[in-house]
């Protein structure tokens, strides 16, 4: 403690003596008070009691004997000589008219004059009067003989003032006197009390001075008030730590608002991938995984959570190798290749790998295990489809070659052909190539399509001189020869955006169709109609039809009805194909009707410029 | 002249027509049908002394034509001539159980197919 502070803590120490003399300066004083007043009531309540019962004994008396008759004292002068109370101011009497027959009465006291109460009730009574020498307080009675009344007795008392007799002031000295004797006492016991409280001031002060570097003028203050000052500087570094982990907490709420965005953009992302993940931590719990966990193992994901990595799922080949990897927790122990499990509880192929989880810090300590899996049911369908595709192409470019080859063979056998076998044969060589050309062309047109490398060659094309160029060329189809051929077209049918050369093939196709799936004398209408909206264009037979089984199989590649009065026809189940991918690619639609043994009808509607431009914005 | 008689089953109408030309040459009695089926359909009252037929064809297929043929009272010993494809070759397994049964390749030569029928006929008229 420096000079400084022991001077505050004595000048606080003489306050405390001053305080302590005048507190019990004051308490005395107090005491005195209530004594007067206490003196004062008990006066009034004494007065009260002597002036009723008095009045009413006098009452009692006789004129006589109130008077004094003969050489008898009368009772009025007894009251005055015995000195009754030290505030009797008289004793009187008066008859019914209100005049004195007698009184006796305390040197300088008036006794005013009685209003006699017509009342018998009111004759007995107390009243309370000013004089000269203050309030006069009466009490009177009415003095009866024989039922009559005589008189009137009347006892006056002159109000109390404070004033303490003589025990009281010996009482009040000597409490007066234990106070003063016990004022030096409280204040040694006060000043040892406070004592520590000093020393904390002093601390805190201290405290203060060394968290903050401003300097409190506290010099010339007392004890308390530097207390308080302390206090205040206290409370105010106690605010200012609050505010500081007030920001410390919304610098936490924001980072752990940020973690959780974090985190969920994290496993939204995560979610998206199309493998499924799954995290476990070193002793092989599983502490994360993706929500597609469950399509690929059929367990819920939050089945999984909590799991050990053996038993996330029921499959014993998923659970080994699991275990395998994680078995030693050594890096040595992961398997390099991914492994391939059928699960049979969801009916997938699952391609299932795990790799070791290593501590950024630490490279060699391993925290745990990311296990991968993969969907690799469809995987290899793809090479399937592919394989299928090309066994069909080459089945489909064998069948022409194998009557090429057997005809031309039959030729070179038969030098001594006859006429007929070589125009048939020569026939068959120019249709079956004709054949395998169109199939080649058809399957190269398919394939681009297919692959996106097709280049459209859009051009505002007038439809009625695309179909008539068409109908001429195919009504001069020596096949079509037997047939009934006609064109349809709506006046005005302007032009649309098309690729010429995509669309012609595509028409072409369905009226080779037409012509080749006919019957002898049959009819072909190609009919290209509009609304407001679209290009219609109908190529309609009346052949062979499509069964209902087969018209929703019709647009697939190299599908090829085994209906027999097909299979008597040449083909390879690719035209309708290429004819829907085509329409298809310019936004068309097309739809079959059609009625077996009745003919089909073929109907292509193609958007109108204005609506294709409407559609665009 | 012989007249054994041959049926002839494929979808293809050229393949049956140049086949049923130099076999007919060759003096036998050719029945031509598109499928399977109708050769299932024929066989019975037409029965013929050997049977050729592709694989792939609607509705009955030539396995299928052939089990059902190999399964016949009284039939079950025809002798068969499969036309195949190089791809159907790996299928062959299906007849080592059925007998009696060659394969030609496609693309058929008529030449060789009628030189493995003369052949067969005169051994087994040998026989």
């Amino acid at each position: 403690m420096n000079d400084d502070q022991q001077k505050h803590v004595n000048i606080g120490n003489e306050k405390i003596g001053i305080g302590m003399i005048a507190s019990s300066l004051v308490v005395i004083v107090i005491t005195v008070a209530v004594f007067l007043y206490q003196q004062k009531h008990e006066d009034i309540g004494q007065i009260q009691r002597q002036g009723t019962g008095l009045v009413r004994l006098l009452g009692s008396m006789s004129l006589g004997q109130l008077q004094g008759e003969g050489s008898s004292v009368g009772m009025l002068r007894v009251l005055k000589e015995t000195q009754v109370n030290q505030y009797f101011a008289y004793a009187a009497l008066v008859d019914i008219d209100g005049m004195a027959l007698a009184e006796t009465v305390t040197p300088g006291v008036t006794v005013s004059p009685m209003v006699i109460p017509r009342l018998p009730s009111q004759w007995t009574g107390e009243r309370e009067y000013p004089t000269d020498k203050g309030s006069i307080k009466e009490y009177f009675a009415p003095v009866m003989q024989q039922g009559e009344l005589q008189a009137f007795v009347r006892l006056g008392y002159l109000e109390p003032g404070y004033s303490l007799n003589t025990s009281q002031v010996r009482l009040l000295a000597i409490m007066s006197m234990a106070i003063f004797m016990l004022t030096p006492i409280f204040y040694f016991l006060i000043k040892k009390e406070i004592k520590p409280l000093s020393r904390i001031s002093s601390q805190l002060q201290a405290l203060i001075k060394k968290t903050e570097s401003t300097n409190t003028d506290v010099a010339d203050k007392g004890n308390t008030q530097d207390f308080m000052q302390q206090f205040s500087a206290v409370v105010e570094a106690a605010y200012k730590h609050i505010d500081a982990l007030e920001a410390k907490q919304t610098n936490s709420v924001v980072s752990s608002k940020l973690l959780v965005y974090q985190k969920a953009r994290l496993e939204s992302a995560l979610n998206a991938l199309p493998f499924a993940i799954l995290v476990a931590d070193e002793s092989g719990q599983v502490t994360y995984t993706s929500n597609r966990i469950h399509k690929l193992l059929g367990t819920e994901r939050g089945e999984v959570l909590g799991c050990n990595l053996a038993d996330i799922c029921q499959n014993r080949e998923v659970s080994e190798y699991l275990v395998s990897c994680h078995a030693n927790s050594a890096v040595k122990a992961y398997p390099h290749d991914e492994a391939d499990i059928y699960l049979a509880e969801t009916d997938k192929r699952v391609a299932i790998s795990a790799y070791p989880l290593f501590s950024q810090k630490d490279q060699t300590q391993l925290l745990g295990t990311v296990v991968v899996l993969r969907d690799i049911t469809h995987e290899g369908d793809e090479q399937k489809n592919n394989g299928e595709f090309i066994a069909h192409v080459a089945h489909e470019l064998k069948s022409p070659l194998n009557i090429l080859f057997m005809y031309s063979e039959t030729l070179i056998d038969n030098a001594d052909a006859s006429r007929e076998l070589t125009i048939e044969a020569a026939n068959v060589i120019h249709d079956e190539t004709g054949r395998i050309s169109q199939m080649i062309d058809n399957l190269l047109n398919l394939t681009m399509i297919e692959m996106g490398t097709v280049a459209m060659r859009r051009q505002r094309v007038k439809i009625a001189e695309l179909l008539e160029d068409i109908y001429e060329t195919m009504s001069r189809n020596k096949q079509a020869k037997s047939l009934d051929f006609d064109l349809k077209l709506d006046h005005d049918l302007g032009t649309i955006q098309l690729d010429k050369d995509l669309v012609r093939v595509c028409i072409n196709n369905l009226i080779s169709n037409a012509i080749k799936y006919n019957k002898p004398g049959g009819r072909i209408e190609l009919i290209a109609e509009q609304d407001d909206m679209e290009v219609i264009i109908r190529v309609r037979d009346n052949g062979i039809g499509i069964s209902a089984e087969d018209q929703h199989r019709i647009f697939s590649k190299f599908f090829r009805s085994d209906d027999d009065a097909v299979r008597e026809r040449s083909g390879h189940g690719l035209g309708l194909s290429l004819v829907n991918e085509i329409v298809k690619l310019h936004n068309g639609k097309i739809q079959l009707n059609s009625n077996p043994g009745q003919g089909s009808e073929f109907v292509i509607s193609f958007k109108k410029e204005n609506n294709m431009l409407k559609d665009a914005i | 002249m012989n007249a054994y008689k041959i049926l002839i089953a494929d979808d293809e109408p050229y393949v049956s027509r140049v086949l049923k030309l130099v076999l007919q040459k060759e003096g036998y009695q050719v029945t031509c049908v598109n499928n399977g089926k109708e050769a299932l359909d024929l066989v019975d009252s037409l029965q013929p002394d050997i049977l050729v037929t592709d694989v792939r064809m609607p509705h009955v297929g030539g396995r299928e034509l052939v089990e059902t043929i190999r399964a016949m009272d009284g039939k079950n010993n025809i002798p068969v001539v499969v036309m195949t494809s190089t791809l159907e070759s790996e299928n062959r397994e299906w007849v080592h159980d059925l007998g009696n049964i060659s394969f030609i390749g496609k693309p058929v030569s008529p030449r060789d197919l009628v030189r493995a029928i003369n052949r067969h006929f005169i051994h087994s008229k040998a026989s």
